[in-house]
This record gives structure tokens, sequence and C-alpha cells, in this order.
């Protein structure tokens, strides 16, 4: 049985602050790595701003999962008092399942967080250069990405957006493809709009202006986006024409956008498409903006839409990422099976050797020296014979027997000792 | 032996588009592995098969598939196939095989279902023309290609105004999800209206200059030659409008839309009337 053990401490178990009291840097991990490698063969840890897991297999002393979260807060300087935080254990393989699962984004609180894969490698590659990573740790990492990538790849996990704000990105990106060069206009600085103009940005949007009652608050929206032109509400009219996508959140009674003016607009760019997002309230947009072709006019319903359908999605893709979990564990767990083999091999070798050789010894007086060495390389010759088949059978996978009662089959039969994993595993 | 296993494809044939499409179907509506990897492999396939078909036919009758309508459908089901294999390869965009393979399957069955006995299949143009002329080659040729570009930009279109009505009614269902965006699919149809309207125009050129001289009963007023010039007039509208007029990608799709619409028309009702075009 694999000794391996792990505490989680995550967004179900404890609150942000919490989470942020015992969140590790690469530093930091650096601080603690001498302590927990004096009582461990190998260990791994992984920070993210939700969750914090150690994963630890001892060296000779047992270690509980209270002396884990001990660990993890004494690197920090925490007692008990300092954090109001509960935690999550695994054991074994189960830890194993709970790493890939994390490395595929199902574990995280934004379900099929495409960042989360990336955060596991950086932990990984920390506890290589502090040595804190074994053969077994770096198996388990390596298939934790396998898995990861699987799950990005053969299912919906990571698609669509879940924000509202990108997912008023992705619907733009529906009507224009590349938003390389689009206009962009703000109507109002509100959070959500200026959400969404960070996300366009990325996408190489060419001009955007932000309309604000207030130019000040517009002009330092410019300033914290690092692009843009501040302009007055009054100049909406004149800019509409110029623009692909307009996304309004100011607030007042009034319509910002009216039919004549988007009619009016639209025909000064020729019809070309023109999306509209009113996330203002009450509306900002005569309803009757929709009625006028290649204007889509969307509200804050339709992006929580997108959002709530994007989540459905998700969540309906869980069972099949739990499957590529289970099929990378069970790879893991043939693979970490398949290490006794070896071993198991070498100690029966080596016992039916010690037989020859003390049986040669025997008789040594009795022969000559070169019928000595025409004995000893006929019983070297029987003894290799006589081990072929049944050590195939042994490394053999598909003779129906599970590997582990070969193994114990073989122990039992020739009475070779058992020994822990950790040896055999430190050795490889 | 050879008619035997001209029947076997000719049957094959439709449960391998069926099947085909059954892949992308898996693939579009539940995202399902199998048919994500295999929908090309299969496409490929299954196009393989259609021209060992069109090899074997032809070597059976002694003349390329297009005497009839419903040989003339074989051949507009492959070349619709090899059309969407190469935009598929192109744009990287896989979602739409599904419906545009449709098209190609309709074309098979039907060719399929109704296609005469190869021993009655007579082409009604003099003996030996096939051999001596390649510019009844080039106008029968642009003829499949053009019908295919024009039925592959039909389906791009339609897929455009549902994409179109998807969004503007804020339904965000699966065609949102799966299909290409508005550009794209605009872009796609386009595309296929332009290379339509470029081998409908071979197709008439050559046919006003040869057929004249080859045919003995030609008409100018034939039904199914009026009927490709409205078609050809109704492309050529289209695309002059939306480089002088401005018209949108959305106008010039249901304009489009309509051209084939006719041009079906020109295909098969015309078929039922006299006309040299007709291969009764």
């Amino acid at each position: 049985m694999l000794k391996l053990t792990a505490v989680s401490i995550n967004h179900r178990t404890a609150n942000v602050e919490a989470r942020e009291k015992i969140f590790y840097s690469s530093e930091e991990v650096q601080r603690i790595s001498e302590k927990i490698k004096s009582v461990s063969r190998e260990s791994l840890i992984v920070s993210t701003c939700n969750r914090t897991e150690l994963y630890l297999l001892p060296a000779a002393n047992p270690q509980t999962h209270v002396d884990l979260y001990r660990f993890i807060r004494a690197g920090k300087k925490l007692d008990e008092a300092e954090v109001q935080a509960d935690y999550e254990t695994f054991d074994g393989f189960e830890a194993i399942r709970h790493l890939f699962s994390v490395a595929c984004g199902i574990d995280s609180l934004m379900l099929g967080d495409i960042q989360i894969l990336g955060q596991v490698k950086e932990a990984y590659n920390t506890g290589i250069e502090l040595g804190m990573v074994g053969t077994i740790m770096h198996h388990a990492a390596q298939a934790a990405f396998k898995a990861g990538k699987r799950a990005k790849s053969e299912t919906q996990i990571s698609e669509g957006a879940i924000s509202v704000s990108y997912a008023a990105v992705e619907l733009a990106e529906k009507i224009f493809g590349n938003l390389r060069g689009k206009t962009v206009m703000l109507i109002g600085a509100g959070e959500t709009a200026e959400l969404a103009a960070k996300d366009l940005k990325p996408k190489n949007i060419g001009r955007l202006c932000i309309a604000n009652r207030t130019t000040e608050r517009a002009q330092n929206l410019v300033a914290e986006i690092g692009m843009g032109e501040a302009i007055s509400l009054e100049a909406i009219t004149a800019r509409l024409a110029q623009c692909d996508i307009v996304i309004s959140s100011v607030g007042g009674s009034e319509h910002v956008l009216t039919r004549e003016m988007v009619t009016n607009a639209m025909k000064r760019r020729e019809d070309n498409p023109l999306l509209i997002i009113d996330i203002g309230v009450p509306r900002n947009v005569e309803p009757a903006v929709k009625k006028i072709t290649n204007v889509f006019l969307n509200d804050m319903d339709s992006l929580n839409l997108i959002v709530t359908k994007n989540m459905e999605m998700r969540h309906s893709e869980i069972p099949a990422v739990r499957r590529i979990v289970d099929e990378e564990l069970n790879d893991f767990i043939k693979w970490y099976n398949s290490l006794e083999v070896g071993p198991t091999i070498k100690k029966l070798r080596d016992k039916v050797e010690q037989i020859r050789i003390e049986e040669i010894k025997r008789y040594k007086n009795k022969i000559s020296g070169q019928e000595a060495e025409i004995v000893d390389e006929v019983t070297r010759s029987l003894v290799n014979k006589i081990l072929h088949e049944p050590l195939t059978n042994l490394k053999n996978a598909e003779n129906g027997i599970p590997l582990v009662d070969r193994v114990k089959l073989i122990k039992n039969l020739f009475g070779l000792p058992e020994e822990s994993h950790g040896d055999e595993d430190e050795k490889r | 032996m050879l008619q035997y296993f001209v029947d076997f494809l000719k049957i094959s044939l439709p449960i391998l588009y069926l099947f085909t499409i059954f892949l992308y179907g898996l693939a579009f509506f539940l995202d399902e592995q199998f048919g994500i990897r295999n929908r090309t492999r299969f496409l490929v396939g299954t196009l393989i098969v259609h021209l060992v078909y069109i090899i074997s036919h032809t070597f059976l009758t002694g003349h390329p598939p297009v005497t009839s309508v419903f040989e003339i459908m074989t051949v507009v089901s492959f070349t619709i196939g090899v059309a969407y294999l190469y935009i598929e390869t192109r744009s990287h965009v896989k979602d739409t095989g599904m419906f545009i393979l449709a098209l190609a399957f309709l074309f098979q069955v039907m060719s399929a279902a109704f296609i005469r006995d190869y021993v009655q299949s007579k082409p009604v143009l003099p003996e030996g023309v096939f051999e001596r002329s390649t510019l009844l080659g080039l106008h029968v040729a642009s003829a499949m290609l053009g019908y295919s570009a024009l039925a592959i930009s039909a389906v791009y279109g339609g897929l455009y105004l549902m994409m179109y009505h998807e969004i503007r009614s804020s339904k965000f269902g699966i065609v949102y999800r799966k299909l290409p965006d508005l550009q794209t699919l605009e872009k796609l149809s386009y595309r296929s209206i332009w290379l339509g309207f470029v081998f409908l125009t071979i197709v008439i050129l050559i046919g006003y200059v040869w057929l004249p001289k080859t045919i003995n009963d030609f008409s100018y007023s034939d039904p199914k030659l009026v009927i490709t010039d409205i078609v050809w007039v109704i492309y050529f509208v289209a695309l002059l409008f939306r480089r002088a007029m401005r018209w949108t990608g959305r106008t010039v799709i249901i304009v489009s839309m309509i051209g084939f619409a006719l041009a079906v028309v020109s295909l098969v009702a015309v078929n039922a009337m006299h006309s040299f075009h007709n291969f009764k």
C-alpha cells in the first residue's frame, strides 16, 4: 500500500482570509523544505489562492494528518487561534486521485479553472529544485499533468466564459470572430464594464473610448486599463458609427442610446454588425434598438444566461473528467505495483544464486578445476532456464492474476522477506 | 462481376455517408471522443469509396456518370464531400460537417434510388462526343463544381442565419456554443458563392459557344438554359450589390439562398419538361 498522506486546506474548508494567511510562495516553500525533508522521503506543496496542500511520504516514522497540518501552520508561524481553518485528509491512492482532480480543475472554486494546471506544474518544479520530489511524486505529478491536459482537450470542462465580463468578450467573438482592431465604447465606468474592457484589451482591440458623466472618472479608468480615450456623454452620438462593440452601464432613467441614434449610426457604418451590451439598471438602451438589422442588443440577463449555460455544461462534464482521473489513477497504481516486481525478481535470483554457490562449494574439493568450471556453467544455465518461465509469468500482465497477487504468491512460495516500500523506492 | 461490385458500392455509399454524418453528429451534440477523433478519417474513407464507385461506373457504362440527372447527383454528392473536406482542412472548422454532408448524403440517396439500369443509360449526345470534346468535359465538370459550391454556400448561409437568430434572440443554445462565429460563416458562404458563380459563368459561356454547334435541336428558350441564366443573374446581382451597394453579408446570403433554391429547381423540376438537356 502506498504510504502517502495528504492534507488540503481549500475553499471548502477555509474562508478567504484563512486561505490568504496560509498561502505559500516559492520562497516560503524553500524555508520550510528542510524541515519537511527531515521527516519525509518525498513531498509536494501545492499552494494557490484557493488551496494549500501538503503531500508527504514519511521517512521512518509515520506522520499523521495533524502533523502535516501543524507543518503547514508552523511554516507560516501561525498558531491554531490565528487560523480558523479546517482541512481535508487523503491517504494512499486517494491522495493521488485528489491531486489528479485538482490538476483537472474539478476541485477548483471556479469549476474547470485552466490556471490550476500551471500552478501544479509550478509547485512540482519548486519541489524538484528543493529536492523534495522523488520517484513517486515525480510520477504522480507527471500523471496529474497528463490527466489535466486530457481533461482540457477531451472534455469541455474549461470551455465557455464563466464570468459575466468574459461572457461579453465571448459574445463579441461569436459575432466578429477575431476582435483585433475593433473599436469599443464603454458608456459609464461601472465595475462590469471595466472588467469587460480589461478582458477585451488582450484581444488586441483597436480603439477604446470611455464616455462618462464625470470625465475625471473616465480618465482614471483609461489610466487603469492602459489604453483608450475619455469622452463626454454628449460625444456618444458622433462616435457611435465608428464603434463595433458598445458596453453601457450608466445610471439614470433616460435612454442613453435611442432607436433613432442607432439607426443613424448603422446607416453611417453601412449596416456592419454592431454589438450593444446594456448592463445598466434601469436599461440604458431603448428596447426597440433590437429590431434594427445587424444590431445585436444584449443585456445583463443575456450575459448571466451565457454564464449559467456554460456552468451547466461544465458541470455536465464532471463525470467525463472523473473517468479520465480514474484511468490515469489505474495506470499510476499499475506503475506503482510494478515497482515491487523488480525487487522481488532480484530477491528470488539472489536466493537461488546463493543456493547454487553453496552447493558448488560443497563439492569443490571433490572435482578438478576444469570440472568445477563446467559445473559452474551447467548450474548457472540450469538455474536460468528453471527461473525463466516463472519470472516471465510474474512480469506478464496478461495472465489474469493481479500483479499484487502474483508477487505475493512468489514471495510465499520461495519464502522471500517482506520489506517496506520506502527503501525500494529510494533505491530506484 | 463489375456490375455486382458497382451495385454493392451504390448501396454502401449512402450507409457510409450516414455513418460519417453520425460521427460528425456525435462530436457536435455530445462531444464524443470517438466522433471527434474519427470523423475526418471516415469522411476520407467514404470519399475514396465514392471515387472508386464513379470510376467503376464509368468502366461499366463506358461513359462518365453525367448522362442523367441521377448520375449527375452522385457526382455532385462527391464534389460536395471533396469541397467540404478542402474547406475543413483549410479553415479547421469541423463542426459544420454534419450539415454539409447531409446534403451530400441526400444527393447520393436520390442517385442510388433512382439511377437507371446501367445498360439502359444512354447519353443523348452523339456517340463519341465525350471522347472528342474536352469542352463538354469542362462544361459538365464546371456545372458539377459550380452547383456543389452553391449548395455548400447555401448550407453555410443557413447556418449563418441560424446563428444570427440565436444571438439576436439571446438563446445561446447548442447553435451558439458549437457553430463558428458569424464572421467565419459569412466568409465561408461568400467564398463558396464566388466559386459557384465563377463555375456557373464557365458553364454558361461554354454552353452558348459550343452547344449550338453540337446539338441539333438547340434552343435559347430551353427551360433549363433560361433558369440557369436567371440563377446566374441572381448571383451576379448579389455579388455586384455587395460591392457597389454595400449589401451586408446577411442580405447577400438570403439572395444567394433564393438563387440556390432556383438552381435545385433547374436540376430536378425542369428535367421533367422537354429539353435537349433532358436525359430521359
